[in-house]
């Protein structure tokens, strides 16, 4: 049985196969088709019997069905005994998850058992011409370096980026991000006083933090940015009493704009933004909130008188 | 009831939070640069000895700090023992450098195995130098006791640890208390435990080095930023929404 192609792990959601992992098989057709070898999927639960039928669509060769009751329920002991039991059999070459909670938990587990090397949080996966080998590029050093790793044990191993935390939040076209200079649970409202004025203008607007905030219990993990919380790219990201470490930074430094409100003009994370300004956030933001409405109903007005001329 | 043992893993790390730029690409392009950095304790183990001295604080026992590494400072470990933790031992040998995770996970079992019996170990959720975050599961695997990922708080109860999970949306609480002067002033007398690979039988074959290939300089993410004028930090805020308002309005 053995087919030394590329599997792909994947999650279904509500009995359908994630969207994530469609981009994962997207990622290992392209090494499926530069080692010349099979692509297959295999996905694990109780029913899967539909999600396994979508997924034949996607031009995968092969799905691995791993049905099970006592796989329904996310076990992370149960899920790598299982697709330990399956590498065993069809001896992979490559094997990929996405780097997500769950699979972070399979993942390592896997690894061992299997006597592999596993690359977590990769960002790029390419094949050595020369050895044929995998080439795992992932962040290291919070993102200050991007470091290239292969190992010769097989399966290969990688878990994919991927925002998995992050479903609401990576459609925002508006954060509003808040630090650890917010000082507490209580100043989070004047962020959210914004909220509500930016939600007039914009499609979708958000609220995001670092670590430290979540840290603190003033928000819960799923609004956290960076390395270890969400990979965020919003049409404006606006961080409010954030320093700017490098870890934060990996979460949203790719915003298409991005604005700083920092006492400390010092700060680094004035080096990656568009705008700054140097000063109390408790001053600044209600301040920009009343002219924001001020100037969004002058908008209207402009847009009403325009529409009765025409 | 008895109180409990508990085993902490803690790796001292160049400081994560050192500002962008500090840590770097070394010109042979196969290491990092970070001599511009201090060593700190990774500040996800901080959270771990937190956890293991809550549950000293309810129950009593003790509390062994393990970490292991080439040319470790102690200095920055004893703040540990400085903030309540009872053992520090250092696994320090050249061999303990760059492993990969199941060299890592072995040494600790190794070391942990020596120790003699223990109810619960706690490691952090990842290493901030290369952010892999695998050891403490492998760990376990290894010890072939159960494993929690991504545990906020740990209780015991009736001889059995209660473990919360982080799960999207929850919440995580961190931090590590602070030490008294007079523990730190005492921790610094305290005697260490220093063991080479040797003294926990580490065999060649299970010392296998991370497969660098090599190291790239991360994107460049700078940008020119424009300070926003004013006199007061209210005109600030409101040429501010002009701005915004000439971009996105
Ligand atoms: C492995 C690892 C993973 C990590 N993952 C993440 C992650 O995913 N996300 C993340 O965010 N961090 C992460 N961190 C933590 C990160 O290194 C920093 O510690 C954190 O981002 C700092 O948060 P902060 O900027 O809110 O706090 P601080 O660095 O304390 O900055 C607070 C800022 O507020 C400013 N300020 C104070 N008062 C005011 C005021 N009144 N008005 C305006 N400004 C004010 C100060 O000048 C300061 O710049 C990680 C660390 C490690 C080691
Ligand atoms: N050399 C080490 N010494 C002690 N603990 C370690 C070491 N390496 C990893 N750990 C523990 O394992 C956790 C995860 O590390 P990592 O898998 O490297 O991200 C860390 O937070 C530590 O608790």
């Amino acid at each position: 049985m053995s087919n030394n192609g590329v599997l792909v792990c994947g999650e279904t959601r509500e009995g359908a196969v994630d969207e994530r992992t469609l981009e994962l098989v997207g990622a290992g057709k392209g090494l499926a088709s530069e080692l010349g070898v099979e692509l297959s999927v295999a996905l694990l639960g109780d029913n899967i019997s539909d999600a396994a039928d979508d997924i034949s669509f996607f031009g995968v060769d092969k799905v691995y069905k791993l049905a099970h009751p006592l796989l329904g329920a996310f076990s992370p002991e149960i899920w790598a005994g299982a697709l330990a039991s399956l590498c065993k059999q069809i001896t992979p070459n490559i094997l990929i998850m996405p780097h997500s909670s769950p699979w972070m938990d399979v993942g390592p587990r896997l690894a061992f058992r299997l006597d592999s090397v596993l690359t977590t949080d990769c960002v790029h996966l390419e094949i050595d011409q020369a050895d044929s080998l995998l080439l795992r590029t992932k962040p290291v050093y919070g993102g200050s370096a991007l470091a290239v790793f292969k190992y010769d044990k097989f399966p290969q191993l990688a878990t994919v980026r991927r925002n998995e935390e992050a479903v609401a939040l990576d459609k925002a076209t508006v954060i509003l991000a808040g630090g650890r200079g917010i000082g507490g649970s209580e100043g989070f409202e004047e962020l959210e006083n914004l909220v509500n004025s930016f939600k007039q203008s914009f499609d979708e607007v958000m609220i995001g933090c670092s670590r430290p905030v979540v840290d603190s219990g003033w928000l819960p993990s799923s609004h956290q940015i960076g390395l270890s919380g969400a990979m965020v790219q919003p049409d404006l990201y606006v961080a409010v009493g954030i320093s700017g470490a490098v870890q934060h930074l990996a979460g949203m430094a790719r915003s298409r704009k991005i604005v700083a409100v920092n006492t400390d003009v010092n700060s680094n994370i004035f080096a990656v933004a568009d705008y700054g300004v140097v000063d109390d956030y408790k001053k600044v933001i209600p301040a920009l909130k009343t002219k924001w409405e001020e100037l969004a109903r002058e908008r209207d007005k402009d847009r009403s008188v325009r529409k009765t001329n025409s | 009831m008895k109180g409990i043992k508990i085993v902490v893993c803690v790796k001292q790390i160049p400081d994560p939070e050192a500002p962008l730029g500090a840590a770097k690409v070394d010109s042979d392009g196969k290491r990092m640069d970070v001599s511009a950095l201090r060593q700190v304790i990774n500040p996800f183990d901080e959270n771990a000895v937190e956890a293991a001295l809550r549950i000293k604080d309810e129950w009593g026992g003790q509390v062994t700090v393990l970490s292991m590494g080439h040319k470790l400072d102690a200095s920055v470990l004893r703040k540990v023992l400085a903030v309540g933790a009872d053992r520090l031992i250092l696994l320090d040998d050249p061999c303990f450098e760059d492993l990969d995770t199941n060299s890592t996970a072995h040494a600790l079992s190794l070391a942990i195995n020596k120790l003699g019996e223990y109810d619960l170990v706690i490691t952090g959720r990842q290493a901030g130098d290369w952010d892999s975050g695998q050891t403490g599961i492998v760990l376990g695997e290894i010890l072939g006791v159960a494993t929690v990922h991504l545990a906020r708080k740990v209780k015991i109860e009736d001889r059995h640890a209660i473990v919360q999970k982080i799960v999207p949306g929850g919440y995580e609480v961190g931090g590590l208390r602070f030490p008294y002067m007079k523990m730190i002033l005492l921790s610094r007398r305290q005697r260490l435990v220093t063991c080479k690979a040797e003294h926990i039988e580490l065999r060649s074959e299970n010392i296998q080095k991370m497969g660098i290939v090599y190291l790239m300089p991360p994107p460049d993410l700078r940008r020119q930023c424009t300070f926003v004028e004013g006199t007061s930090p209210e005109e600030k805020g409101q040429n501010l929404a002009i701005i915004l308002n000439r971009e996105f309005g």
